[in-house]
Parts: structure tokens; sequence; C-alpha cells
């Protein structure tokens, strides 16, 4: 495994509100942040509003920006490949993916574009709705995307078929005064193991929809008191989620467990809003990004601080790599997590900073000590708790 | 009783023993003149360990030519006005049924602020206030609340979309309470000093109060504004100065006088996420400070 190049490369990239494209090498012995943009030539139309894997082997970045621009970054030359310019309804590009190697984006006012060669193919997804604000497409089968936006309650969409949604879900009853609930779906999550879909709203809603079954969610609650941002599914759990609120907030839900409603954990340290949670597909760990410009990491079944960066501007979103190993993801040298703020944390960042300047210049060079260390640091990484795996 | 009188007498032998050490060291010291000893070298001056100075590191503090925080700060919601390409236009307005002391603070601090005027809230909305005023032209929204008669928050909005930000407001001195007069309040545009505003939200904040105020002081009215942060207490002293000579300067307070402190910064204009909250969980520490 640590032949594989690829682990000793960036694993974390994040798209900034400033228009940079940041990546972060988290390691057990040091941290690398870089920019790949020049930064003077950035504006305020180029902000970086989504961003997806481009490809299985996730050597490239595709980002889409504020002013209707694809961009394509390539993870191993470290440079931008490609931009085009779209022009598809108006508004910024809310969701980018990839469907078969060709490009899909949906964009503010509603239309989704899957960018064929041989003649694009156009769905409107809003319906009556005000403007959309997330697609996600069913990581198992491409060619299903699901939409939602403000007043635009979720919908299913085939690309094959490109007239009617699949699937159109039903605005839950009448509340007790009798005034219908408003609707503003902010994001959605397929839920592979229950075949189902979670979707969280602006209105502090969290829903569960299984779509075999009926039009109305089967589940419904509220979380918090302020919007829902994000929502993410868990690589452990079919029926596990997180769910980021706008005032910095979040945490893990159980649609399968006795109290759905309550959370089964609430990660802290956020100052500010969750923009988007990003779970690591082979270890533990859940990234987030936040508008109060960190990068943060908690593991997923103590709750705790494993890290966190300041990253100098307010983040939009991030994509983190599948396949990392837990030796080379995160420093693990920290035992107690909740003295995040002491002693231990300034020492740990004055070891690093120090290792940071040293190694950014010969990152490459050091990569065949970092195999030594690392296997001599493996003793130190802390046991999960089987008790706590489902 | 008794136990008072054991307490008076400790103090007074207390006293009067720091009297006695007191005397003792300026009498040694005349002695040592008079004979002409020269007085040991007690090395430089240290620097006293306060909270300020024994502040815990913090990663957002913000560097010295950082071209990332000047991009940033050149496409912000503030760039057009530090690029002086429109003149703030406040809005100001409070509570329901505000009292006598609130209504005298909104006054000066309309008499203070150059372009601002003062509105009566008359029941509505805080979203509907902004909608009207971004129709109006104004450009930033300040809401004083009350509380027991007493100001205690104030919102300040910036239009058309945001940010938005609640101060606490702790002691707030209207004119009258410090026996100054609101009429000594010239109506010169002020100059601003915002001082020890040390993070990245610091600066934003900074950014945001210095916003309100007119870009081109008017230097004849020898009138000037001060917010100081100090320990997250943002404290704002209003001042008339006059030169004597080329070191020396008089200052005369005017003006109310109040402290802001900041409990949570939004990206809209009274919705939308936030930027940053205080909560009891980053009170970690008495040396941990945020602006």
């Amino acid at each position: 495994m640590l032949s594989d190049s690829k682990l000793k490369d960036f694993n974390v990239f994040i798209g900034a509100e400033t228009g940079i494209l940041k990546g972060v090498n988290l390691n057990e012995q040091y941290v690398i942040k870089k920019n790949f943009h020049n930064v003077k030539a950035l504006d305020r139309e180029q902000e970086i509003t989504a961003i997806a894997w481009g490809d299985e082997e996730e050597t490239e970045v595709l980002m889409g920006l504020r002013n209707q621009t694809i961009k394509i970054f390539d993870t191993d030359v470290k440079a931008f490949v490609s931009s085009r310019k779209i022009s598809t309804g108006s508004g910024p590009i809310v969701s980018i993916g990839r469907v078969d190697g060709v490009t899909l984006t949906a964009v503010k006012s509603g239309q989704i574009t899957l960018w064929r060669q041989s003649g694009k193919v156009e769905i409107n997804a809003l319906g009556r709705g005000e403007f959309l604000s997330r697609m996600r497409q069913d990581p198992y089968s491409q060619n299903i995307v699901a939409t939602g936006g403000k007043e635009s309650d979720l919908r299913l969409w085939d690309l094959n078929r490109p007239a009617v949604p699949t699937f159109r879900a039903k605005n839950v009853k009448r509340d007790m005064l009798d005034i219908r609930v408003p609707v503003w779906v902010s994001d959605i999550a397929f839920l592979n193991d229950l075949r189902c879909i979670a979707v969280t709203s602006r209105h502090r809603h969290i829903r569960l929809y299984d779509i075999r079954q009926q039009r109305k969610p089967t589940m419904s609650f509220e979380y918090g008191n302020h919007a829902n941002t994000a929502i993410s599914t868990t690589n452990t759990c079919g029926s596990h989620v997180f769910v980021g609120t706008s005032i910095g907030r979040m945490g893990l839900f159980d649609f399968r467990g006795k109290n759905p409603k309550m959370p089964l954990r609430s990660f802290k340290g956020f100052a500010g809003a969750v923009r988007d949670i990003v779970v690591n597909a082979s270890e533990p760990y859940v990234f987030s990004v936040s508008l109060d410009r960190f990068l943060r990491a908690h593991h997923i079944y103590t709750g705790e601080l494993l890290y966190k960066e300041y990253m100098k501007s307010r983040l939009n979103c991030l994509v983190a790599r599948k396949k990392t190993d837990i030796r080379s993801t995160l420093p693990t040298t920290r035992q107690k997590i909740r003295h995040t703020d002491g002693w231990e944390e300034e020492e740990r960042e004055e070891e690093e900073e120090e290792e940071e300047e040293e190694e950014e210049e010969e990152a490459e060079a050091e990569e065949e000590m970092c195999d030594i260390q690392e296997s001599e640091s493996l003793d130190r990484i802390r046991p999960v708790t089987n008790s706590l795996l489902r | 009783m008794r136990r008072q009188k054991a307490f008076m007498l400790y103090k007074q032998q207390q006293m009067k023993k720091n009297q006695d050490a007191g005397r003792d060291k300026r009498r040694e010291k005349k002695r040592a003149e008079k004979l002409g000893i020269p007085l040991p070298d007690k090395g430089p001056k240290q620097v006293p360990h306060t909270l300020d100075s024994l502040r815990e590191k913090d990663v957002t503090m913000v560097e010295e030519d950082d071209e990332e925080l000047y991009q940033e700060e050149a496409t912000d919601a503030y760039a057009s006005y530090f690029t002086k390409a429109y003149e703030p236009k406040v809005l100001l307005t409070c509570s329901d049924n505000p009292h006598k002391k609130t209504r005298s603070f909104i006054l000066e601090l309309c008499k203070m602020i150059p372009g601002s005027k003062p509105v009566w809230r008359k029941k509505t909305s805080v979203q509907s206030v902004i909608k009207q005023a971004a129709d109006h032209g104004y450009t930033d929204v300040l809401i004083v609340n009350e509380d027991r008669r007493v100001p205690n928050a104030m919102l300040v909005v910036h239009l058309p979309e945001g940010p938005t930000a609640l101060f606490r407001i702790s002691n707030p001195k209207i004119c009258k309470e410090i026996n100054k007069d609101y009429k000594d309040i010239s109506f010169h545009r002020p100059e601003v000093i915002l001082n020890n505003f040390k993070t990245r939200l610091g600066r934003f904040i900074a950014r945001m109060l210095g916003a309100l105020f007119h870009y081109d002081p008017e230097f004849k009215g020898r009138r000037v504004c001060t917010f100081h942060n100090q320990r997250d207490y943002i404290f704002f002293r209003h001042h008339r100065y006059q030169f004597k000579d080329t070191e020396k300067v008089r200052l005369h307070e005017v003006g109310p006088r109040f402290t802001l402190i900041l409990q949570w910064l939004q990206e809209g204009a009274f919705e939308g996420d936030f930027e940053w909250k205080m909560k009891s969980e980053m009170r970690t520490s008495r040396r941990r400070f945020f602006l």
C-alpha cells in the first residue's frame, strides 16, 4: 500500500470562496498546504461552488465556478488542464459530476446538462421552485441524479429518459396551525443499504424518503434551531448520516435507531457554518469544511477532533481521496483530543510548522524517510473500540 | 461586630506596615542621593504579565504581506467602501417603545456618525427594516435594542447583501451621564481609530465598524472616534483633540461612551450562514481571545 504514490500525494482538495483550489496533505509527520492558484489573478466571479472527482482513479478534480466555468485540475501533473465556459440558464454551478467520462453540471436556475459530444442532454429540474441548491448522483448507478432546492422538493431523474422525473416527492402534511410546511432542500445523500434517500432542508428538517414505498417522507424530524446545510453518508453503516448546520453543529444520526431524532454523537469545535462534509471511505474519519476558514477531521466513533487546519479563505466544498492509509493520513500522535486548545496542540503545531518549512521544499526527497517513520509509529495508533462498531 | 472590629484592626496594621516599608525605601533613596552612592542597576524594565501579554497563540492572527488576505479584502463586501466608491448612509433605529436613555443614545450616535438618520421602529420586523432601508439607498443599518430601559445590544447590518453582526453593549453612558453636553459634538466628519484588531475575524469587524463612518475626515473639526479592542471588548470613546505643541496633545472627551462585545457574525443581511458565533465550548481559557 505504501508503494502507491497517491498515498503520499495531497489527500484533500478544498474549493474556497476566493476561487482558490487548496490541496492538503494530511500526514502523520507533517502537514502540507498548498494553493494551486495564482491569488492575484482571481476575482469574486471565480468562486469555486462545486467540486468532484473526475474519474475513478482520482487523477482529475472537477470544479464548477460561480461564473459557469468548468475547470479541471490534474493531480498527477498538479496543474489546470482545461477550462470551459458553459452557458445554460443563470447563476453559479451548484453541483458537478461525471457520467461515463461525460461532464454533468447543474446550475442555480435549475438546468441539469449532460455535455455529450453527440448532443447535450438538458433537464429543467426546477419545476415551479425558486432555485436549485443541490444535485447529487447515485454512487451505484451514475445515470440517476437527485435534485432539490428552494420550493423545489426532491426529484429523481434518469439521464437516459430525461423527459419526466422518475420520482417526485410530495410535501408533508400541513402543520397543526394548518399552514403549509415550506420546502428548501439544502443537501441530499443516497443511503445504499436502505435504498433510501436522506434530505436536509434549510428549514431545519431531516427527512428520509423510501422511493419504493411512498412519495411522502417515511421519516421527518427537526434538528436544532438553525438551517441544516450539509449531509453525508458514512462508509460503515448504511443508516447513519452526518448533518451539519449553519451555526456550526454537526451530528451523527441513525435512521434505524430507537430514537432517530436524537443525534448519536455531536461533533464539536466549529465556530462557523458547516459547508461540506466528506467521510473517508476507508477509515473512520469525517472531514468537514466550514465558513470559519478551518478544515476539520473528526473521529467517527469517538467524536473527537483529530485535527484542524486554518486555510485562510472561507471554504465552500471539498473532496477527499477514497483510498488512504491510516498511517499516512492523520497525525495520530495526539492521545487526548479534548485538550485541543491546550498546550499539547500548541507544542505539536510548533513542531509541525518547523517541519513543514523544511519539508515543503523537499517533500519528494522525504518520501523514503516517511516509510521508515511510519513503520516506527505503528504502535502509537489508537485502536478503534469494537463495541462502538455496528 | 467583633469580627468586623478584628478585621479593621488587621487592615490598619497592614496599612501601617506598608507605609513603613515605603517610608524606609524613600529614606534609603534620599540617603543614597545625599552621599552620592549610585543606585543599584535593576536592569531593563520587565513587561508585566497580563492576560493580554500572555495571550494564547492563535493561528488566525493576521500576518504582514499576506497576498491571500489582500485579495480577499479587495473582493469582499466592504471593498467598494475602501475604494471610496460610495458614501455611507446609515439608518439608526431601536426596539419598540424606546425609553429616554435609548432615545438619547440613538440621537447622540446620529450626531456622531455623519450621514445617519434616526427612524422610529413602529413595530417593523428586522427583515422589513432592512428591505426598506435598501430600497431607500441606505448602506448600513444600526438597530439598538434595550432592556430595562438601557441599551443592551446593537445589530449592525451592511446592505444590500450582508454581512450582519450582533454586539452586546455594556456600560453605555450618554453625554449627560458623564457631564458632557451633546451639543458640543460638531458636525464635522470625524477621524476613526481602529485599534488592536489582530486576528482575521478582528480585522473584518474593524472594517465593518470603520465603514459606518465617512472615509474622508474633516481635520478642521478635530473630532476622533476610537474603537479600541482589548481582550475582545471593543471600547468606544469620542474625543476632541488639540495640539498644544509638537509633543503634547490635549484630549477632551465628548459624546457617548460604550463597550461592544461581539456575539456573532452572519454572512447575509440578517439571514444565511454564520461565519462566527460565540459558544461556551470556545471559552477554554481566560487567555484565549478571538479579535
